[in-house]
């Protein structure tokens, strides 16, 4: 179980369409679940500023600069030992470009079940997520140099969607090493009658604990549409986002079971090729508390 | 002395308004009269994924003022946030605000797909502009660009 606390140490990266956060993170997933009534929560900060965006065909465009910051919370809770429950909410999301003001907003609420299909010796999950459009999905920032020029920055995409994982994971008895692998499917609905292509997902995560202090952890998992998504019906809601993702975490403990947190992402084409996404290197900072069930 | 001057007043303007006035006749600036007669038009080429299409035209009409159309066939990317459109002296958005933006003529925002029309400033020569650009200038893209010949 002591691997599963750099499995759930994870910042949860925050893909962009065009131009907002839509809660499309498909950070990794694992096999394991948590012991009944152990519970993990985060409170990270992540940050990123770019003027690469890839468009729909994958070009890349230099445009005014985007600034996404986002305060985000993530917690599990285990229910029995077989089944967990994983909440993911970006409390405050701050959007905007160089050439308008930031707005800012809540983001939309995924809730995650997740169930233990085997647990001992070949740990696999399945888990079903609805991600509730609890956010803001319309949020016009004024522009700074034209006093009749807008651009909509939602903290929410507006729509209905359940991603489906299956999960797998691994950890090697004599040294503290794991691995993760899995998959996931993204049921996409509508929104204001926009219909939005299914997505699918693939991602594997290795970590290892250094001097039994510090978790370092690698991932890569990508991104791609399951529908090719030519002419965008709608930017800002990541129709016809693609990537690739790659990422570098470590934590270490600074207080009883009070742990911080590191995280840097970025993204690159080598499984799939970027598409209506910004792309730069997101930063983020976390603390998480653990609660660990006492052992009779 | 002051109540009865109020009454006297109102009195007056209930008189005035129940005059048998002729309706007025409006006169909507932003759309042409009668005719416009197109001499220089194009069709819209797509960028960056906008689904920009239809086409664009620019024209006097009867009375002789000039008019940018688009047609009822026009469509881009609306829903993300303003559109710009712009006269220009090529396909590229060449801004130079330090000098006045040469290249350029603003012609406003475009709110809506299908027919639009854009009245061109009185005294501005247009001559020199060869495209019509759709301009996202919040994130600083183009969306689509029509030649026009």
């Amino acid at each position: 179980m002591e691997f599963q606390r750099s499995l759930t140490s994870k910042l949860k990266a925050v893909v962009l369409g065009f131009m907002c956060l839509i809660s499309l993170d498909i950070a990794a997933q694992s096999g394991w679940t948590k012991e009944k009534t152990e519970g993990f929560y985060q409170l990270s900060f992540q940050s990123l500023k770019s003027k690469d965006y890839y468009s729909l065909e994958g070009d890349l465009l230099k445009t005014n600069q985007f600034s996404q910051q986002s305060l985000i919370f993530y917690g599990e809770y285990g229910v029995t030992d077989k089944f967990t429950i994983i909440a993911n909410w970006p409390l405050q999301t701050w959007n905007g470009f160089e050439t308008t003001e930031t707005v800012s907003g809540i983001g939309d609420l995924r809730l995650e079940f997740k169930h233990a299909l085997l647990k001992k010796y070949f740990p696999l999950s399945i888990s079903m997520a609805p991600e509730l459009p609890i956010g803001r999905a319309n949020h016009f920032a004024k522009s700074k140099v034209s006093d009749f020029e807008q651009i909509n920055l939602p903290s929410g995409d507006g729509e209905f969607n359940v991603w489906t994982t299956l999960a797998t994971s691994f950890a090697l008895p004599s040294i503290p090493f794991y691995g993760n692998l899995f998959t996931s499917y993204n049921f996409r609905t509508q929104y204001e009658g926009v219909s939005f292509s299914d997505q699918f997902a693939i991602g594997a995560e290795i970590g290892y604990h250094i001097a039994d202090i510090v978790w370092v952890n690698a991932r890569l998992n990508a991104l791609s549409s399951v529908d090719e998504v030519d002419v965008a019906t709608d930017f800002v809601r990541g129709d016809g986002t693609e990537y690739t993702g790659y990422s570098f975490g470590a934590s270490m403990p600074v207080y009883k079971n009070i742990h911080l947190s590191l995280n840097y992402r970025n993204y690159n084409d080598w499984i799939f090729e970027r598409k209506n996404i910004y792309s730069s290197g997101v930063f983020g900072l976390g603390v998480y508390y653990e609660h660990k069930p006492q052992k009779k | 002395m002051k109540k009865v001057f109020i009454l006297f007043y109102v009195a007056f303007l209930g008189l005035v308004s129940c005059a048998d006035d002729t309706d007025p006749v409006t006169i909507d600036p932003t759309t042409p009269t009668g005719t416009l007669n197109v001499t220089r038009s194009g069709t819209f080429i797509d960028q960056n994924g906008a689904g920009s299409m239809g086409t664009a035209g620019l024209g006097l009409d009867t009375e002789g003022k000039e008019f940018l159309q688009f047609g009822s066939n026009f469509n881009t990317a609306l829903a993300t946030g303003t559109v710009t459109v712009y006269l220009s002296t090529s396909a590229t958005f060449m801004a130079d605000p330090g000098n006045g933006n040469p290249d350029l003529l603003v012609v406003g925002p475009v709110r809506m797909a299908g027919e639009n029309f854009f009245a061109i400033p009185s005294g501005v020569n247009t001559a020199k502009y060869t495209h019509v650009l759709l301009w996202c200038g919040s994130v600083g893209i183009p969306f689509g660009n029509a030649p026009l010949q």
